[in-house]
């Protein structure tokens, strides 16, 4: 990339916005991402500051030695952390593993029941009384910070089921779901989202406002890690699916309740919402997006909601090129959406494009087209290649005419007035009937 | 109380003897009186009801005196119970006989209007005396109130011989309801009152003991009490055991010599109290300080205290002592009074407003001088306040008083001044100058009180005060331009404090001082939302928001100042605040829409403003009333706003007796937003929104697009009808082109039909240049700023006048001409509304887009310019079909009703 992309690319960066949402351990990755744009240095720094404060020796002293190549070990304070992390590990090591010797014990898993309460008073009798069940939370707490996210997820998942703190079950939930992502556990995951989600959107949610509002901020970038998977996201392209991982997620960063939080206090979401809406065809959606992109406008807008704006609430096409070309350097550069097949994403852009131009322009050259999309994205290959593919489009071969494939009729007076008329007979008849049978 | 007064009264429970004697002695004393007239005065000078008296009954008084010798004739044998010593003949017998008849209705003598007074009382006894003075008949309403309280007293003396409890309650009963109206006399609690429960005490007492006698001796002889006897009894006795305590001094005194204490008049209180005060005055002294501010606070809420002669002795106080507890004590004190001198008048002369600021600028000085004494609202409360309250666990000497409300006063004493004088008088500005001066006050105030309460208590009642303090600071700066914000912040000469948000530097980079300024007022606001939780916050909470709306709205930060308003949800609780955040509240509104124009969204504007404008009292709804306004109007019916005229409307008619400025219900001059200025802001959105949909209604009215609209209008329209905001325009459009002759326009609204008339013929350019020239936008807030590419206000908003035009009229040119031309070149639009070819194919491209007229752009491929096609328009013949067909589908709908209904809709129609 030139000076000139990589400024447009840190101008654009999200990756700041969301170190207020999202937890130190999933801002490793996302600041892995940002070697393409900044010094490899300065993102090392940043990860070492990220990670100061976990219990992850092992990568912080990578870290620090990689920014300090003089160095050979840690300074003395992430020494000393690393006798405290095994002195607070070793007892709650042995007091769970007892507990979950217990819990996994054949006589306790035959007996176990789908009543919370039953299960309780069951291994009450086995010696597990609160304090065991809390042990689990930290334990799991600890394993989690020092980076045994398998391990995490099973203790929290444990806890959960035990425990009646309903404040600490929440807390459980969110750190399980975090190290599900980190694990890679997508699946598992996804179940605690919609657990998640059943607590935050619950009509009768019992925190206050604010919380319930930092909760869902917390989700939705959080949950950015699951529907942007890459796995998943490949293992659709390939099958040529529509990715119903995204669909869903439109659906729900598209209800009334989550696009509200997102204008309140994260229009930069708007994004993602855009990607995922243009690269599953999910056009229904258009309308929300450019109601929204319409009212965020005067706080956010990126190549993304430009492109949006300038199709739909502008109609400028002058500036497409030029937004072609600045998506572009975000598909390359955004964590997320670089997941994405970038040329299915490109072509569902350009033909979105196409779509809105004919719908002013009704009938252009292939070469006038052209010249709204040309860009590094596009050449005139491609263009053709996606004017044969779409079933909304067709081309006069003999002229090169390009023309959106609607119906005819419609617009035609004879028509519309058939279709109006149609039915008149048939229901004056079926009046009459009714009138004469309750005459009688 | 001086031993020289009641010496010379009398009572009943003298002897005859007695009376005699003092009646001769009180004789002599009349005849120096009358002699040395003098002297006579200055007995009088403690009084003034009676000095007044006596100026009012000089000229009547030897006709009087004649009058009185004829009457006497009548008078003795009228009252014959003790005219023992009315033997003489003289002049001084008539008034010395006078005032043994009245005996009990102990008035002192004093000066002339003495036996003036005792004459008319007999007069009215008697009902043969004409002489009705009304200034009298308080006098002897004060001696009947005596008199009948000793009634009283006496009949449950006698009673309680007998101890017949039902009606000792009952007289009881009169008496404690008479006595407590003491205060309505000016006197103390009536010694007659003190002797009736002293003796009721004794006998309450007395039967008890009997009662524990009784209960060792099982045989008692003594009489049962009947059972409503018992219970008016233990009533009695729980009303007695609360006034004994109260009155314990009272009573014991009495107890210890009932005589004596019963000879005592009750008049005799008061006046040793105030001569007292009259020796002290004398000798201002440090020695005796805290005796005069003492009989100061005794005398307060008293009538007839000249308060101007207590301050001059408090600043006198001042100037003699050096300690500090002294000086705060006298200027707390100080300070109060001057506020009490004004209260009864409209509003507090300038003279004495500034005496009073500087008075509180002394204290400030002197809190900040010594910083171990702090004057705090929750102070303990100090017994012996001769002496500094002890030193607290800090070091601190905590002496209870309010900062803060005194600078609240003081800033509203001032916002009382500018109300009531003429806004376009030289001393409106002269008055206003001292703004300034109460802003530095305010900011010391905020510091001190930021200094003195820790940052633990802002949350509780403690630190209410400073939120107090905040508001008034936000009330002093939130409708001033950023400029006048920094100079009212730099010209406070008190550049140490650096405890509390400030702005100490101005910047020449205006964005840079736009910052501070947004920096000052959020952080003012956020202490407000953080830590104001009393019962109050409520209001401080919605006017801070208010403010800082406004505030954002005319420094031009539009969505800043909306995105507020939408997140504290003020407008869904506005309906239920007090007048004041109401107004506040229109204000806001207000400056929200003349913001939203001045960023060009025009329907915005108009959509905000609506309610206020079509409103009929905009000007009341802003608070810019007259204040003498007295109005008889009608309620009226919409929403929000209207909900601020009723409460105003009805309070309106208070207004001239009330305080004004309560509540903030009308806002000084030099605050308001020019209404003239708002109604054109409205009215030209309106017009810019109206022509090109006017023109689409009766061109396109076929499209889908415009169906669209008709039908979202329609829903809109059924839904709620205030909603519709363009009727009241078009409203006035109609009327203006049912005149037959249209002058040139006078008002500013007839440029605004004038500008119709040029933009309805896509005439942009005349009907810009009409608007843009208006008089009006010199009122427009922030229009002499000049922003980073040095235009100013007035030209960015010519500019997006013409820019509006022009994307307006080329709409309406679309609209009436799609489909009469055929095709039209880009280019050649682009000449005629002088827009470049991008900007009018985004035009067209959202009237295609949205289906408003039926065409579509075409690239020519010759030489790329681009052609707008417009295509056919309907013919006649196909709208009629059009027509026809919905006319049947809606036939067969109604067809359908009456099938599944039966004869209902006939009903109905009917």
């Amino acid at each position: 990339m030139d000076s000139k992309q990589i400024e447009l690319a840190r101008k654009f960066d999200l990756t700041n916005h969301f170190f207020d949402f999202v937890d130190r351990h999933l801002m490793y990755p996302l600041l892995d991402n940002l070697v393409t744009i900044y010094d490899v240095k300065e993102v090392d720094n940043l990860q070492f500051n990220v990670l100061k404060d976990t219990y992850m020796t092992k990568e912080l002293k990578e870290l620090y030695l990689s920014i300090n190549p003089n160095e050979k070990d840690l300074p003395t304070e992430y020494l000393n952390r690393e006798n405290d992390i095994i002195n607070e590990l070793v007892p709650l090591n042995e007091s769970t593993k007892e507990t979950l010797n217990i819990l996994c014990s054949k006589e306790i898993q035959s007996n176990l029941k789908q009543n919370k309460i039953e299960n309780r008073e069951l291994i009450k009798t086995r010696g597990i009384d609160d304090d065991k069940i809390l042990e689990l939370y930290k334990f799991g707490k600890l394993q989690y910070n020092r980076g045994d996210y398998v391990m995490a997820s099973d203790l929290l998942n444990n806890f959960k089921l035990l425990s009646i703190n309903q404040d600490l079950i929440l807390k459980a939930t969110c750190g399980k779901f975090i190290s599900d992502i980190l694990s890679g556990d997508i699946e598992e995951a996804k179940n605690e989202m919609i657990n998640l989600r059943d607590v935050i959107d619950n009509r009768n949610y019992q925190g206050s406002s604010i919380d319930q509002l930092k909760l869902r901020n917390w989700l939705i970038h959080n949950s950015l890690f699951i529907f942007f998977n890459e796995n998943d996201l490949k293992k659709q392209s390939i099958n040529g699916n529509i990715n119903l991982q995204l669909l869903n997620m439109n659906e729900i960063f598209l209800s009334s309740s989550y696009i509200s939080t997102i204008e309140a206090s994260c229009p930069w979401i708007l994004r993602y919402i855009i990607s995922s809406v243009l690269y599953t065809k999910d056009f229904k959606r258009l309308k929300d997006i450019i109601k929204a992109v319409e009212i965020e406008n005067y706080e956010y807008n990126d190549p993304f909601t430009n492109l949006i704006q300038n199709l739909f609430i502008d109609f400028k096409f002058n500036k497409l090129n030029e937004i072609l070309n600045n998506i572009e350097i975000l598909i390359e550069i955004d964590f997320f959406i670089n997941h994405l097949s970038k040329d299915e994403f490109i072509n569902n852009i350009i033909e979105l494009i196409i779509r809105s131009v004919l719908k002013i322009y009704k009938k252009l050259s292939i070469n006038q087209l052209f010249k709204f999309v040309e860009s590094n994205l596009c050449d005139l290959n491609k263009l053709n290649e996606i004017i044969n593919k779409s079933n909304e489009l067709k081309i006069n071969i003999e002229n090169n005419i390009v023309s959106l494939n609607d119906d005819e009729n419609i617009n035609n007076p004879y028509f519309t007035v058939y279709e109006k008329t149609k039915a008149l007979s048939f229901k004056s008849n079926q009046f009459l009937n009714n009138a004469s049978i309750n005459s009688i | 109380m001086s031993s020289f007064f009641h010496t010379s009264y009398e009572s009943d429970t003298s002897s005859d003897e007695e009376s005699l004697y003092y009646s001769d002695d009180e004789r002599y004393l009349k005849q120096l009186q009358n002699k040395k007239s003098v002297n006579i005065q200055i007995s009088n000078d403690t009084d003034d009801e009676s000095s007044d008296e006596e100026l009012l009954s000089d000229s009547s008084d030897d006709e009087k005196i004649k009058l009185k010798k004829e009457e006497d004739v009548e008078e003795a044998s009228g009252d014959d119970d003790d005219d023992d010593n009315s033997d003489d003949s003289d002049d001084w017998s008539n008034d010395d006989d006078s005032d043994s008849d009245s005996d009990d209705s102990d008035a002192p003598p004093r000066g002339r209007s003495y036996f003036l007074k005792k004459d008319f009382l007999k007069g009215g006894n008697d009902s043969d005396s004409d002489s009705g003075d009304e200034k009298k008949i308080v006098k002897s309403a004060k001696e009947k109130y005596l008199d009948e309280l000793l009634n009283l007293s006496n009949n449950i003396e006698n009673l309680s011989m007998v101890e017949e409890w039902v009606k000792i309650g009952n007289e009881f009963d009169k008496l404690f309801k008479l006595a407590y109206k003491h205060n309505q006399y000016h006197i103390l609690i009536p010694r007659s009152y003190i002797k009736a429960i002293s003796i009721l005490d004794d006998l309450i007492n007395k039967s008890k003991n009997d009662n524990d006698d009784e209960d060792d001796d099982e045989n008692n002889n003594k009489k049962v009490l009947s059972s409503s006897e018992s219970k008016s009894l233990n009533i009695l006795k729980q009303k007695i055991k609360k006034e004994v305590k109260t009155y314990n001094d009272e009573v014991l005194t009495y107890k210890k010599d009932p005589e004596a204490y019963e000879n005592i008049k009750d008049d005799s209180n008061l006046i040793n109290n105030e001569n007292q005060d009259q020796n002290n005055q004398l000798i201002v002294s440090a020695e005796n300080l805290f005796f005069i501010v003492q009989s100061i606070i005794d005398s307060r809420g008293k009538k007839g205290i000249d308060l101007n002669e207590h301050l001059n002795t408090l600043n006198k106080l001042l100037d003699l002592t050096n300690s500090t507890y002294e000086k705060i004590i006298i200027l707390n004190l100080l300070i109060s009074l001057r506020y009490e001198l004004n209260s009864k008048d409209k509003f507090m002369s300038i003279n004495e407003w500034l005496l009073t600021l500087n008075d509180i600028s002394k204290l400030l000085d002197i809190l900040d001088n010594d910083k171990s004494y702090v004057i705090t609202e929750n102070a303990p409360s100090n017994d012996n306040f001769t002496k500094p309250p002890p030193a607290n666990e800090n070091g601190l000497h905590l002496i209870g008083g309010s900062i803060s409300s005194f600078v609240e006063r003081l800033s509203d004493e001032l916002t009382t001044h500018l109300l009531y004088i003429d806004p376009n008088s030289s001393e409106y500005i002269k008055t206003l100058q001292n703004d300034s001066k109460l802003y530095s006050i305010i900011i010391r105030c905020q510091s001190y009180l930021t200094r003195i309460i820790s940052i633990d208590n802002y949350s509780k009642p403690e630190g209410e005060q400073i939120n107090r303090i905040i508001i008034k600071r936000l009330e002093n700066i939130y409708y001033k331009p950023i400029k006048l914000i920094i100079f009212s912040e730099l010209n406070n000469n008190n550049n140490n404090i650096n405890n509390i948000p400030k702005i100490n530097s101005s910047e020449i980079d205006e964005n840079l001082n736009k910052l501070n300024t947004n920096n000052l007022i959020d952080s003012l606001c956020s202490h407000i939302y953080k830590y104001s939780n009393g019962i109050s916050s409520s209001i401080y909470r919605k006017r801070a928001a208010l403010m800082q709306s406004y505030y954002y709205s005319i420094t031009n930060q539009f969505f800043k100042a909306r995105d507020i308003l939408h997140l504290t949800h003020v407008q869904a609780t506005i309906h239920t605040s007090e007048p004041g955040v109401q107004v506040l509240f229109n204000r806001a509104i207000v400056q929200l829409g003349l913001a939203a124009f001045r960023s060009g969204l025009i329907e915005e504007t108009q959509i905000i403003l609506h309610e206020v404008v079509t409103s009929q009292h905009t000007r009341d709804l802003l608070g810019q009333g007259r204040i003498y306004f007295n109005n008889n109007l009608n309620n009226q019916t919409n929403n929000i706003v209207n909900n601020t005229n009723n409460n105003q409307f009805n309070n309106y008619n208070n207004l001239n007796t009330n305080n004004i400025s309560e509540n903030g219900k009308f806002v000084p001059f030099h605050t308001h937003v020019n209404i003239e200025l708002v109604d054109i802001v409205y009215y030209i959105s309106s017009l810019l929104i109206e022509v090109p949909l006017i023109a689409l209604q009766s061109y396109q009215s076929s499209t889908n697009g415009a169906n669209n609209l008709l039908n979202n209008e329609l829903q809109s329209q059924s839904q709620n009808i205030n909603k519709n905001t363009s009727r009241s325009f078009k409203r006035i459009l109609d009327y203006t082109e049912r005149q037959y002759f249209q002058g040139p326009p006078e008002e500013t609204r007839d440029y605004i039909f004038d500008a119709y008339h040029k933009l309805i013929k896509f005439n942009w350019f005349e009907s810009s240049k009409i608007l843009s020239n208006l008089k009006v936008w010199v009122m427009m807030p922030g229009i002499s700023t000049i922003n980073e590419n040095g235009e100013n206000g007035l030209e960015l908003l010519k500019e997006m006048l013409i820019k509006l035009c022009k994307f307006q009229s080329l709409k309406t040119w679309a609209y009436v001409n799609a489909g009469i031309i055929k095709n039209y070149s880009i280019k050649k639009l682009s000449k005629r509304f002088e827009l470049n070819e991008d900007d009018i194919c985004g035009i067209l491209g959202s009237l295609i887009s949205n289906e408003e007229i039926k065409g579509y752009l075409k690239i020519n491929d010759d030489n790329n310019s681009k052609w707008i096609i417009f295509e056919n328009k309907e013919n006649g013949i196909n709208q009629i079909i059009r027509g026809l067909t919905t006319k049947v589908n809606s036939i067969l709908e109604r067809n359908e009703k009456l099938s599944l209904g039966g004869y209902q809709i006939m009903l109905k129609k009917k």
